[in-house]
């Protein structure tokens, strides 16, 4: 009954009427929804940043659903702790790059679709080109720096960004930066909710995720990029979603402009790479990797200190430190003679953003940060 | 009627996930209660609704309003 139609309006999806209405029949025939949602899905293209968690169900079920041009940006690689949430790969997968792995599976859940594949991370470099090729931005990221740099981008270009994030048990989404909610002058951004990316939280490696959690919110993810394409529904549109596993329960938050926050947003090409390049996850940080690190810890000219809290695992004992949390080392970083300081936590991220921190507090110090954290420090060196 | 404050996320390991505070007549006043029994929130990052409204400043509570703290997360 749709055969014709949809056949003709897939531009450059060519499948038969019959294969056509096959795949998306159950879909088709929804009240609401039918040929036109499906032809404008055909002709959407989405940016879907990480490959990981979030990412690999927002893949499969955009690819499914027949979002003709999916892009897919992440530049890890599987590794065997990946697998118990990020449901695309397979054991046989670990040393693979995600995008490159997820890009395959879901063109074999959906020939009919473009799938572009970028095995690369997102950055100041290549974020503009990127983002301005797709109509939706879908953020599955896990690290606050990227978040912000897509956020900034997504303002700047006028793209609709579908957010979520996980911690624990509680996960949370939103739409961000697509309308303007009623008395207000513009759409809501991240930015309006805080300022500047917080540090010294942990993620997902360090406080642990229950595997379902981001297979949930991604789904929920990929429901409002549906509704944002084929205009069925209500959209989350500046509205935040939390969703509590352990209890089901939902609370929802109404966001609101934040004018402090247009400040924040880079002026220019120049400006934005200015931000960003000086931060963390840009790879112009200075950090050390744990071959380094060993060969600092036995000599003794460098301080090193732990920015984790007091007693988290695994203890240290093998070389001389100190402890001092993220959170107060600011205030608390003792006067010392030593013109170099090492930071380390358990997976790199905490003390990366207090090195960040404390190399603008401190500007005749030089502070690194242990790249990989202990994790990987404990794993290569003993 | 006391004003009831979640706390989301890595919050509700400090202050648990709900609780009933004494009626107080704005925001601040409330988080200054709230440091003095919970000092680690202090140091915290979050944002604040009030009847599940997010709010950017100081803002006057009523009886029975349902305050809610919500610190970033970025795990994906």
């Amino acid at each position: 009954m749709y055969g014709g139609a949809v056949a003709a309006i897939f531009g450059r999806i060519t499948m038969s009427h019959h294969d056509l209405y096959a795949r998306y029949q159950r879909q088709l025939g929804l009240k609401g929804f039918g040929v036109e949602a499906q032809q404008k899905l055909a002709r959407a293209r989405v940016l879907v940043a990480g490959a990981g968690g979030l990412g690999c169900p927002l893949l499969q079920y955009l690819a499914a659903a027949g979002v003709g041009c999916i892009g897919v940006i992440d530049d890890d690689r599987v590794s065997v702790s990946n697998l118990h949430r990020q449901v695309l790969f397979s054991t046989a997968d670990i040393g693979e790059q995600k995008a490159v792995i997820a890009g395959r599976k879901i063109k074999q859940i959906n020939p009919e679709i473009d799938v572009q594949v970028y095995a690369d991370r997102l950055n100041v470099e290549n974020v503009i080109g990127l983002v301005s090729e797709y109509d939706i931005v879908v953020d599955g990221t896990d690290n606050f720096s990227t978040r912000y740099l897509i956020n900034d981008v997504c303002v700047w270009l006028g793209k609709p960004l579908v957010y979520g994030a996980v911690s624990q048990f509680e996960g949370q989404l939103t739409v961000l930066n697509w309308k303007a909610n009623p008395g207000e002058l513009r759409p809501v951004q991240y930015r309006d909710l805080f300022l500047e990316p917080p540090s010294g939280i942990r993620n997902c490696e360090e406080e642990g995720v229950l595997g379902v959690l981001p297979g949930l919110i991604g789904v929920l993810m990929a429901t409002e990029v549906i509704k944002l394409i084929t205009g069925i529904g209500e959209v989350l549109n500046g509205r935040l979603l939390l969703y509590n596993l352990l209890t089901h329960q939902t609370y929802e938050m109404a966001l609101s402009v934040n004018e402090a926050a247009n400040a924040f947003i880079p002026k220019s090409t120049a400006d934005l790479k200015a931000y960003f390049t000086e931060d963390a996850c840009s790879g112009a940080l200075n950090e050390i990797d744990a071959a380094t690190f060993d060969k600092w810890m036995k000599s003794s000219g460098v301080l090193a200190i732990d920015v984790r809290e007091p007693g988290e695992a695994p203890i240290v004992t093998s070389f001389p430190h100190m402890n001092i949390p993220a959170g107060c080392i600011e205030q608390q970083l003792p006067l010392t003679d030593k013109k170099s300081i090492v930071l380390f936590c358990k997976s790199g991220q905490r003390s990366a953003e207090a090195a960040k921190k404390l190399t603008k507090a401190f500007a005749h110090i030089d502070f690194f940060s242990l790249r990989g954290g202990l994790d990987q420090y404990l794993s290569k060196i003993q | 009627m006391p004003i009831n404050v979640l706390f989301f996320g890595p919050l509700a390991e400090i202050g648990g996930s709900r609780i009933e505070m004494p009626l107080v007549a704005s925001v601040l006043e409330l988080e200054a209660v709230l440091y003095e029994k919970f000092p680690q929130l202090k140091e915290k990052k979050y944002v604040v609704s009030v009847n599940k409204k997010m709010i950017a400043e100081n803002a006057q509570l009523h009886d029975g309003c349902t305050v809610a703290l919500l610190p970033p997360f970025s795990g994906g």
